[in-house]
C-alpha cells in the first residue's frame, strides 16, 4: 500500500475488521477454499465444521459447471500494490475531532476497510482496480451522545457521513460517492457493542447498535436467550445494520424479521434523536416512525441504540431434510405448509442446479459407514422412486422448541411432504444445507481467483408467481449471458427460502467464467440488470432484504411511484436539510438512472 | 404496402423447395408418410422435454386454477351442484379437443398426399426459415399464424411441418367443421381443436377454452396455428384481423407463464383456388351450404384440372418478447391473481398492431402471380369497355406494363419462365373461365362464360348473376397484388381528382381514406403516417411524383399515376354506391344486412343502365358489409326502439369527402 500525505489520527481502537478479517474479500482472514497439494478443495482455519475438511467432488463440479481451468489463476493485487489517493482535507473537522476527543484516523488502510461492502464490483476493485472515492476519515464514536457531537461537527465544518457496521452490504451501500466533493466521515460503529440491559420479564434486550450479530446471539445464549434473528451474515453483520437494511434472516419463521422483532430504538439524526416515548408491543399513534427507519439505509441518521424481544433458548433444535423429485413439487410443499401455517423455525427449498452444488461441497468423510449410507440412499431416491437425478430439488428445515412440540411439527411435516412426493432425507442433511450457508459466501473468492463473476441476489413475491419467476429468471440470465457472449457454461440456479402467507423470498446465485471476455464486469452488470428487469416483469420485488443502497436505484421509481418517492424526498428533507448523510442510497436528491420498466 | 421493403417473392431453388419433388424422391407418398420422423419434444422452459398425454392436458386444464374459479362462481350464479357445471366444462372440453395420433395423422397424410400430387404441379416452401423454427420450437412455443383462403391451408402447413420434423400443430378451426363427421374426426386426430365462432358472455366456455389453448404453450405441448383473420378470406387479400384469439395466446407471457412466444407469419397464396366458385357464390349472397363431407368430396372432379402451384412463406420468426419487451410492460399485470389475468386498454392496443403487422407480413411476403395481374389488367380492360373483346396479345401488353410499373415501385412479380410462357400457362390452368381457345396460338380471343344461377335472388336478373360470378373469381385473384398499389394508389387518387397537392393536407387525405378503407386494404392503427411517408418515397424514387419548391406535390408521370390511381378507384366505388343506399326518404332501417340485397338491386340497374364506375364484382356481399362497418365506425347509425336511423349530416359529411376523390356526381341523380 502506498499513501503519499500525513497520517492523522487519535486514539484508534483495536478493531476486529481489521485484525482478523480480510480486507479483499468475505469473512476471516484465516478461512478460504484452498488447493491441497492431492489438488483437492479444502477449507482452511478452524472457524467452521468443514474447517480442515477435504471436499474431493468440489474440484469436477467447478470445473463442469462453471467450465473453470484450477489451471489458470487469476490472482489478486497484493495489499501493498494498492494506490490510495490521498483524503480530501478538511482541518476543521480534525481539529473539532481532536477538541471533542473523538477516536479518528485518516490512515490509509482504515480508509479502505471502511469504504466497501461485499458487492462483485467491491471485490474486483479490490483485487485488481484503482480504488474509487474512499471516505476521508474514519470516526470511531464511543456513545450516542459523541454520535450527536460528530454530526454537529459535520454540520459546522461541511462533511459527509456514512455509517458503517458490519460492511456485509451487498447494494454498494458503504461506497464513497464519486462526486462528493466534501470531506466524507465514515462513522465506524465498532465501539459500541455492548448490551446495555437484559429484561427477564418483558423478554427484551436493550443494545448498541455496533454489536455484531454473533456477539449478541452468545451473549445471550450464555443468560438462557436467543435473539432468534439469523441473517446468513450474522457472524459480521451488526444490530444496527440490520435495523438501517431492513434484515431478515433464516428463522424468520418462527421468531420474525427485523421489523417483528424491534420494539424500540434510538435514531440520530441532523435534526436531532428520533426516539419514542414508551416501549410497548404496538401502538397507534399515527404512521409507524419506525417503519421510515427500517430500511433507510444511513440516507437520514445513524442508529445508536436498540431494544429488540428475546426469546427462551428453544430445549431442542432439531434438523431436518427432504427430497423432492422436482422443483415443482418442492414449492407446492411450501405453499402448502404456508397455508396451513405450520411452517418450522427455516424451511428453505433448493433447485436442482443448487442441489448439485450442494453436493460438491460435502466434505470427506473418516468413516466407511458414512460413505455406504449416504450410496445406499441415493439410490433408493434415485432407482427405487424413480427421482431423477437432473430434477432432483432439496429443502432443508430447523425445528425449534421444546421436544413434544417438535415432535410433532415434524411428523406432521413429514406427512405433509410426502403428499407432495417428498422424501425425507434426514437430519445429517438438513444441517450440512444450514451450514452450507455459511460456507458459500467463501466460495465467490475461489471463483475469483479463476476468473469467475458472481453474485447472489433475492427478491419477494407473491406465491402464484413463484414458479415462474425462478424459470424466467434463471432462463433469461443464462440467455442473456449467451447473447453477451459468455461462452463458458453458467451458474443460475436458485432457492425459496423465508415462507410467508402471501408469497416467499427467492435467492438467486448467478455467476460465470469471465476469462476471455474484455470487459467482463460490464457484461456482468448488464446481465444482473436483465435478471432484475425480469424479476420486476414476473412480480417480484426489487428487493427482499439485501435493500436497494446504489445498485438497485434505478428500480425505486418503478417501485414505489413518482408520488411515493416524493415523500421519501420529503422526508429527508426534513431530516437531513443539508444532505450530511450523504451516501446516496435509495434516492437521489438531483436524480438518478431509470430502468426502462 | 406496408413496409419500404420489398414485397412479393420470386420462386427461385433453392430459397423455395418443391415439396412435391421431395415427395418423388422420397418415393412416393406411401414411403413419405411412413418414414420414421424425429419430432423434438418441447419443453417447457426450467424443465425436461416431456410427451404429455391427451388425458394429462385434459386434466390440467380441468384443474387449472382458473376453471376451478369459474366453476365456483357459476355453480353460485346459477345456484345448482358444482358437479353439474364441472360436468358441463368437461363437455365443453370434450366438443373442443383435439385427439392428435401419429398414426391417423400417418394414414390421412397419405390421402393427402396423393390428393395433392394430382391437384398441383407444385407446392414451394423457403425451406431454410423451416429449419430455424425446428430449432426454435425446442425452447419456446411456436404459434404460426398463417394467411387463410382455403380449406388447403392447414393442410399444407401440418404436411410441411411433418417434412421438416416439426411437431404439427393443434390448429384451432371453425366450429363450422364439426358438421363435416367424417372429416370433423379425421382433423381432429390431426390436431385440430375446434372453437365457436362466437362465445361472447359465456364465461365457462371461455375459461375452458383459454386454458386448452394456453396450457399447449405454456407446456410447449406442440406448435399452435391459428387463423388471425379468423374466417377463410374469399375475396382473394387479406381480411381485417380479430385479436381474441391472438391476445389469448400471448396471455401465458405476459403472464410470466412463458419465457417466451415465438409468432411465424405463413404466407400462402395458390394459382388457383379449389373452391374459387364456390366463393364467387357465396358473396354474391346464395346461402352458405353447410360444408358437410358430401360438398367437398363432389371436388373429386377438381382432381382432374391442374391447380398449377401453391407457395408457402414461412416469416421470420419473431419472439414475443423482443417485440413487445419495451412497449407493452408485463410488471403492470404483476398485481393481479394469474387465475384472474386481464389485459389493459394499452396491452389490448399493441396486440391489436401486432395483429395487424401481423397481416402485413402475410401481404410482404405473399407471392404475387402473373395470374393474379393478368386479372386486373381484365378488370381494368372491362372498365374501359364492359362489352371488349379480350385479346392474348392485348392482355400480354397490358399484364407486360403493369408489371413494369410494379417493379419500378419495389414489387416482385413470380414470372416462371418468360412472360408470354407463364402467361399462357395459367390461362390453361383457368380455362375453365372461358369459351374453349387454342392457347399455343399467337393470337386468340378470351371470352367469359356465364355460370348458371339456379334461382332468382331478390331484384337482379338471373342473366346478371351468372356473368358476375366470372368476374368475382378475377376480382377474388386480381386483389391478391392490390396490396403492393394501394397505398400508391390513393396518393395518386387524392393528387389527380381532388386538386390538393400540398403535402400536409394529402398526407390527411390519405389518412382519411386509408381509414375509411381499413378492412378492405389492411394496416397498422396509429401507423398511417408513416406509411404515408413510405410511400411517398417510393413514388418520389420512381419518378412518378416529385415535391415542388413550396412543399406541394407534382406529378411528374400522369401516365402511370392514372393507373395507380385507377387500380384502387373501383374499391371506391364499391363504397360510394352502398353508402348513396341509404335516403331520406326511407330513414328507419331494420337491420344492414337487409339493405346489401337494396344495395345489390342498385348496382344491378346501374350495370344495365350501363352507368359509368360500375363493376359486376360490386355485387359482392363483402365490400358491401365492409362500407356499412365503415359507416358504423364514423358513428352513422343512431339506434333507437325500432331499429337504427342514419344520421344524415354524418352521412353526407362522408359521402361529399369521398367524392372528392371519385369525382362522382354524374351518376348521382339517377340512383
Amino acid at each position: 500500500m502506498s499513501a503519499s500525505y500525513q497520517t492523522i489520527e487519535h486514539d484508534v481502537p483495536q478493531s476486529y475488521r481489521d485484525k482478523i478479517l480480510k480486507w479483499n474479500g468475505w469473512g476471516y482472514s484465516d478461512s478460504q477454499f484452498a488447493i491441497n497439494k492431492d489438488g483437492h478443495v479444502t477449507f482452511t482455519g478452524d472457524k467452521y465444521e468443514i474447517s480442515g475438511k477435504v471436499m474431493p467432488h468440489f474440484r469436477p463440479w467447478f470445473e463442469n459447471y462453471l467450465g473453470i481451468d484450477l489451471g489458470f489463476v487469476s490472482p489478486a493485487q497484493k495489499l501493498s500494490d494498492v494506490i490510495i489517493d490521498a483524503p480530501v482535507e478538511n482541518e476543521d473537522i480534525i481539529e473539532f475531532l481532536q477538541e471533542n476527543k473523538i477516536s479518528f484516523s485518516n490512515e490509509a488502510r482504515i480508509r479502505l476497510m471502511r469504504g466497501h461492502g461485499h458487492t462483485v464490483h467491491d471485490m474486483i476493485n479490490l483485487r485488481e482496480g484503482k480504488i474509487p472515492r474512499l471516505p476521508d476519515i474514519v470516526v470511531w464514536p464511543k456513545s450516542e451522545h459523541e454520535i450527536v457531537k460528530i454530526i454537529e461537527g459535520a454540520m459546522s465544518h461541511n462533511c459527509a457521513i456514512i455509517p458503517i457496521g458490519g460492511g456485509t452490504s451487498v447494494t454498494n451501500a458503504l461506497d464513497t460517492p464519486e462526486t462528493e466533493k466534501r470531506a466524507v466521515i465514515s462513522m465506524d460503529m465498532a465501539l459500541l457493542d455492548k448490551i446495555l440491559w437484559i429484561d427477564r420479564e418483558n423478554l427484551t434486550c436493550r443494545a448498541q447498535a455496533g454489536i455484531v450479530g454473533q456477539s449478541l446471539e452468545r451473549q445471550l445464549n450464555k443468560k438462557g436467550f436467543t435473539c432468534g434473528h439469523e441473517p446468513d451474515s450474522i457472524e459480521f453483520s451488526t444490530l444496527g445494520g440490520w435495523v438501517s437494511t431492513r434484515a431478515s434472516g433464516m428463522k424468520k419463521n418462527k421468531y420474525g424479521n427485523i421489523e417483528d422483532l424491534v420494539v424500540h430504538l434510538n435514531f440520530v439524526c441532523p435534526k436531532g434523536i428520533i426516539q419514542k416515548q414508551c416501549q410497548v408491543p404496538r401502538m397507534s399513534s399515527g404512521p409507524d416512525i419506525h417503519q421510515i427507519i427500517l430500511g433507510s439505509e444511513g440516507t437520514l441518521g445513524v442508529v445508536s441504540e436498540v431494544t429488540i424481544k428475546i426469546f427462551p433458548i428453544p430445549e431442542v433444535k432439531r434438523f431436518g431434510s427432504f427430497v423432492f423429485p422436482n422443483f415443482e413439487s418442492g414449492v407446492n410443499f411450501f405453499r402448502e405448509v404456508a397455508i396451513q401455517r405450520c411452517q418450522p423455525a427455516s424451511l428453505r427449498l433448493m433447485d436442482n442446479d443448487q442441489f448439485v452444488m450442494g453436493q460438491a461441497l460435502k466434505v470427506a468423510s473418516d468413516s466407511w459407514w458414512a460413505d455406504l449410507k449416504s450410496s445406499v440412499s441415493k439410490m433408493y431416491i434415485t432407482s427405487w422412486k424413480g427421482f431423477k437425478v437432473d430434477e432432483i430439488c432439496a429443502a432443508t428445515c430447523v425445528y425449534e422448541g421444546n421436544r413434544e412440540e417438535v415432535d410433532q411439527h415434524e411428523e406432521r411435516l413429514n406427512k405433509l411432504a410426502e403428499q407432495f412426493h417428498g422424501v425425507v432425507g434426514g437430519a445429517e442433511n438438513g444441517q450440512y444445507g444450514y451450514r452450507l450457508t455459511f460456507a458459500i459466501a467463501y466460495l465467490r473468492d475461489l471463483g475469483m481467483n479463476h476468473g469467475v463473476l458472481g453474485e447472489s441476489f433475492e427478491t419477494s413475491v407473491p406465491w402464484d408467481k413463484v414458479l415462474s419467476l425462478c424459470r424466467n429468471v434463471k432462463e433469461l440470465m443464462k440467455r442473456e449471458a449467451k447473447a453477451q457472449g459468455v461462452t463458458h457454461p453458467v451458474l443460475a440456479n436458485c432457492r425459496v427460502t423465508q415462507v410467508y402467507d402471501a408469497g416467499a423470498c427467492v435467492y438467486f446465485y448467478f455467476g460465470f467464467n469471465a476469462r476471455g471476455l474484455k470487459n467482463g464486469l460490464e457484461v456482468y452488470d448488464r446481465i444482473e440488470t436483465a435478471a432484475r428487469d425480469e424479476i420486476i416483469a414476473c412480480g417480484g420485488s426489487i428487493s427482499h432484504h439485501h435493500g436497494v443502497g446504489k445498485i438497485r436505484k434505478q428500480w425505486m421509481l418503478t417501485t414505489n411511484g413518482a408520488v411515493g418517492i416524493a415523500l421519501l424526498k420529503a422526508i429527508k428533507s426534513e431530516l437531513d436539510p443539508a444532505n450530511i448523510f450523504a451516501s446516496a442510497n435509495l434516492i437521489d436528491i438531483i436524480g438518478s438512472p431509470h430502468c426502462k420498466l | 404496402m406496408t413496409s419500404a421493403s420489398q414485397t412479393g417473392r420470386q420462386i427461385n431453388y433453392p430459397e423455395y423447395e418443391n415439396f412435391l419433388e421431395h415427395l418423388k424422391n422420397k418415393g412416393g407418398p406411401f414411403k413419405f408418410v411412413t418414414a420414421t420422423k424425429n419430432f423434438p419434444v418441447g419443453s417447457k422452459v426450467g424443465t425436461a422435454p416431456k410427451t404429455r398425454s391427451l388425458a394429462e392436458i385434459r386434466k390440467s386444464v380441468l384443474e387449472s386454477p382458473r376453471v376451478k374459479s369459474v366453476i365456483s362462481e357459476e355453480t353460485l350464479r346459477r345456484k345448482c351442484s358444482p358437479d353439474l357445471v364441472r360436468k358441463e366444462a368437461e363437455e365443453i372440453l370434450d366438443e373442443m379437443s383435439h385427439t392428435f395420433n401419429l398414426y391417423n395423422v400417418r394414414s390421412f397424410g397419405y390421402a393427402v398426399c396423393k390428393a395433392m400430387e394430382k391437384l398441383y404441379d407444385g407446392i414451394y416452401v423457403n425451406e431454410k426459415k423451416l429449419l430455424e423454427i425446428r430449432e426454435r420450437s425446442k425452447k419456446d412455443c411456436v404459434i404460426f399464424m398463417p394467411s387463410h383462403k382455403t380449406y388447403f391451408d392447414f393442410l399444407l402447413l401440418s404436411l410441411i411441418c411433418f417434412q421438416y420434423d416439426i411437431q404439427l400443430p393443434a390448429i384451432a378451426a371453425g366450429q363450422d367443421f364439426m358438421s363435416m363427421k367424417f372429416m370433423a374426426g379425421v382433423l381432429r386426430r390431426s390436431g385440430a381443436f375446434f372453437m365457436r365462432r362466437s362465445f361472447g358472455t359465456d364465461q365457462l366456455y371461455w375459461a375452458v377454452f383459454s386454458e386448452y389453448v394456453q396450457t399447449h404453450v405454456v407446456n410447449n405441448d406442440r406448435t399452435v396455428e391459428f387463423f388471425v383473420e379468423a374466417t377463410r378470406s374469399r375475396v382473394g387479400k387479406s381480411l381485417h384481423p380479430k385479436y381474441g384469439m391472438l391476445q389469448m395466446v400471448l396471455e401465458p407471457y405476459l403472464r410470466g407463464s412463458v419465457y417466451d412466444i415465438v409468432i411465424v407469419p405463413v404466407s400462402m397464396n395458390y394459382d388457383k383456388i379449389l373452391e374459387e366458385k364456390l366463393y364467387a357464390y357465396e358473396l354474391l349472397g346464395f346461402p352458405k351450404p353447410k360444408e358437410s363431407t358430401g360438398a367437398l368430396l363432389k371436388a373429386r372432379e377438381m382432381l382432374k384440372i391442374t391447380h398449377g402451384s401453391c407457395f408457402l412463406t414461412f416469416g421470420e420468426p419473431i419472439s414475443v418478447r423482443d417485440h413487445f419487451g419495451v412497449s407493452l410492460h408485463r410488471n403492470t399485470f404483476v398485481c393481479q391473481p394469474d387465475s384472474q389475468f386481464v389485459l389493459d386498454a394499452q396491452a389490448k392496443l399493441e396486440i391489436k398492431r401486432f395483429a395487424h403487422r401481423v397481416v402485413g407480413i402475410h401481404n410482404q411476403n405473399a407471392v404475387i402471380t402473373v395470374w393474379s395481374v393478368a386479372c386486373m389488367a381484365i378488370l381494368q380492360t372491362f372498365d374501359r369497355d364492359d362489352q371488349a373483346i379480350i385479346t392474348y396479345c392485348g392482355l400480354y401488353t397490358d399484364v407486360n406494363n403493369l408489371i413494369i410499373l410494379q417493379n419500378h415501385l419495389g414489387t416482385v412479380v413470380n414470372i416462371q419462365g418468360n412472360l408470354d410462357k407463364n402467361l399462357r400457362y395459367y390461362l390453361t390452368m383457368h380455362a375453365d373461365l372461358f369459351e374453349p381457345f387454342e392457347g399455343s396460338a399467337p393470337d386468340f380471343q378470351l371470352k367469359f362464360i356465364a355460370f348458371p344461377v339456379a334461382h332468382q335472388k331478390q331484384d337482379v336478373p338471373i342473366k346478371i348473376m351468372e356473368r358476375a360470378v366470372s368476374r368475382l373469381i378475377l376480382t377474388t385473384y386480381s386483389n391478391g397484388m392490390v396490396h403492393a398499389v394501394d397505398s400508391e394508389g390513393i396518393i395518386c387518387t387524392i393528387l389527380r381528382n381532388s386538386g390538393i397537392t400540398d403535402v400536409a393536407k394529402v398526407k390527411e387525405e390519405f389518412c382519411w381514406l386509408h381509414f375509411l378503407m381499413k378492412r378492405e386494404f389492411v394496416t397498422v392503427p396509429g401507423e398511417l403516417p408513416q406509411l404515408f411517408d413510405a410511400t411517398l418515397d417510393i413514388l418520389r424514387a420512381s419518378e412518378i411524383l416529385q415535391f415542388t419548391d413550396d412543399n406541394k406535390i407534382e406529378i411528374l408521370d400522369e401516365k402511370n399515376a392514372e393507373v395507380l390511381s385507377k387500380l384502387v378507384l373501383p374499391y371506391f366505388y364499391n363504397f360510394e354506391i352502398a353508402f348513396n343506399v341509404f335516403s331520406e326518404k326511407k330513414p328507419m332501417v331494420s337491420s344492414l344486412s337487409e339493405m346489401v340485397g337494396t344495395v345489390q338491386k342498385n348496382i344491378s340497374e346501374a350495370y344495365q343502365d350501363r352507368l359509368p364506375n360500375i363493376r359486376l364484382s360490386f355485387l359482392s356481399t363483402e365490400p358491401i358489409k365492409n362500407a356499412f362497418a365503415a359507416l358504423t365506425d364514423f358513428g352513422v347509425f343512431e339506434n333507437s326502439n325500432t331499429g337504427m336511423r342514419p344520421n344524415f349530416g354524418k352521412l353526407h359529411q362522408i359521402k361529399n369527402r369521398l367524392q372528392r376523390f371519385t369525382q362522382s356526381e354524374n351518376h348521382l341523380a339517377k340512383l
